[in-house]
């Protein structure tokens, strides 16, 4: 039943605007990542951690939030039109099935976004930067900590779509959410934050591992957000009611 | 118009609009704000908050513009109501109240800006002097970009028929907007979404080596303010004729 429903998800998304939205953001992260480290390289002296400082400190830091919620918002507004939301809660389907099948789908663009936010970055340190080699492992690490960041992000964009109706409230949210868990992380406070996660996870702002000695707290917290933020959409799917 | 107003008053109901464009205004300007821990930074304070906020609104602006325009533009879009209501209703008094509208929500979030400014000092004991009229031509410069963005989105909004695309727009120019506010002052006049920062009248310079922060004020740049209200003048129309097309 879980499968069928990520089918549909997925199929919602083809040819869905947001696949601009997915292309183009992390091209202009890029080309402004690249260009700071051109213009900066004698302070920028450590190769490919450098470079990707560059590349993902605008990126995790402000935008990544909303552009997982514009993901989510265009998957909960087929449901907010024309009584999609009664429609869904008629059908012999398990509500919770609808939020996991969305969180996938969700989840998949992010992984196919985090894919290209890499490339991009291999590109641009080997073509117009003049790095040699291959990135070091511990970055393909900090990618995958910042998926496992992107978990609560996910999770409560979906939730905050769910509940609220509007298309552009929850993506506006997430953008608010960024520049806070900009403040908190100034202070060391970023971990109790779910959209300060991926910044944490992805190290984008320091250029030593802010989670050495601290991952096994950080996966916990990850984790726990999002099981939290899914019992919370459960209890709320499993109470709605249809409205007439 | 009192009966656009009404009707656009009663689309808002439950929505909390203003209270939203409130609580952007007011985050946004106290993560700007300046938390000093040295004597250096209390005297500094207001120049800090002055570069942080004209940066921290060219980042967020443009997405929250991009959110109130499409938000503003969501019950015409769904059910495509706005034939209905072109049968109803001239098409001059529905923009008419939906420009309105989005002014108003404009001046809530400067507000909330300008009350940062008063209160930041007094919370965190800056030593340096409060000249009103820089936060007064900050307010103002803020409220003639965002008007001119907001301009901008909801004609967007309109012509697309969609969220996702004003949002995107919006997005992409936040994200912009910070490759061009570190850009040379003359790549930044080309990103007219971009306008806080060289409008702030304020400059920010930082020495490597001695890590010294030091801020120079500047001319209150009138001419660049004409520029920006001549472009949200633009937008205006561009945002009128996109109401004005709209077919019965």
């Amino acid at each position: 039943m879980l499968m069928r429903c990520i089918r549909a998800e997925m199929r919602k998304l083809r040819g869905a605007g947001i696949w601009w939205v997915f292309a183009l953001l992390p091209v202009i992260s890029a080309a402004y990542g690249t260009f700071n480290f051109m213009q900066n390289r004698e302070i920028l002296t450590n190769g490919w951690y450098s470079l990707f400082t560059q590349h993902t400190l605008f990126y995790a830091l402000f935008f990544f939030s909303p552009m997982v919620g514009v993901y989510a918002a265009y998957l909960w507004r087929m449901e907010h039109m024309g009584g999609g939301m009664n429609m869904l809660m008629t059908m012999p389907v398990y509500p919770f099935c609808f939020f996991a099948a969305k969180g996938a789908a969700v989840l998949a663009v992010t992984l196919l976004t985090q894919g290209w936010v890499f490339a991009l970055y291999m590109l641009c340190g080997r073509t117009l930067c003049g790095l040699t080699g291959w990135p070091p492992l511990q970055i393909a690490l900090y990618m995958l900590r910042g998926l496992l960041g992107a978990l609560p992000v996910v999770a409560l964009q979906l939730l905050l779509s769910m509940v609220i109706r509007s298309f552009a409230v929850p993506v506006l949210i997430a953008l608010v959410g960024g520049v806070v868990g900009m403040a908190l992380v100034a202070q060391d406070a970023g971990i109790w934050w779910p959209y300060a996660l991926v910044l944490l996870g992805m190290n984008a702002n320091r250029a030593q591992d802010q989670l050495s000695g601290g991952l096994g707290v950080y996966v916990l917290v990850c984790l726990g957000f999002t099981a939290l933020l899914c019992l919370l959409a459960q209890a709320l799917l499993t109470r709605r009611d249809v409205r007439a | 118009m009192r009966a656009a107003m009404l009707a656009e008053r009663i689309k808002a109901a439950r929505r909390h609009d203003l209270l939203l464009a409130a609580l952007t205004g007011l985050l946004t300007a106290l993560c700007a704000a300046v938390r000093p821990e040295e004597d250096w930074q209390r005297a500094v304070g207001y120049s800090a908050l002055t570069v942080n906020l004209s940066l921290m609104n060219a980042v967020v602006m443009p997405l929250a513009m991009a959110a109130l325009a499409s938000r503003l533009w969501d019950m015409e879009t769904r059910g495509s109501g706005c034939r209905l209501l072109f049968t109803l209703q001239s098409w001059e008094s529905l923009f008419g109240a939906k420009a309105l509208r989005g002014l108003v929500q404009n001046v809530v979030i400067c507000l909330a800006e300008g009350a940062v400014f008063l209160l930041a000092g007094r919370m965190w004991g800056y030593t340096q002097a409060l000249e009103i009229p820089r936060v007064l031509w900050l307010m103002l410069c803020t409220f003639v970009v965002n008007a001119m963005r907001f301009f901008a989105l909801l004609a967007l909004s309109v012509r697309s028929g969609t969220q996702v695309l004003p949002l995107a727009v919006g997005l992409a120019c936040s994200l912009l907007s910070v490759f061009t506010a570190f850009m040379p002052e003359r790549l930044t006049l080309l990103t007219p979404w971009a306008y806080d920062v060289p409008l702030s009248a304020m400059r920010m310079h930082y020495d490597r080596e001695t890590r010294i922060t030091a801020y120079e004020p500047l001319a209150f740049p009138a001419g660049l303010l004409a520029a920006a209200v001549v472009c949200g003048v633009l937008g205006y129309v561009l945002a009128r004729r996109a109401v004005r097309d709209q077919e019965v």
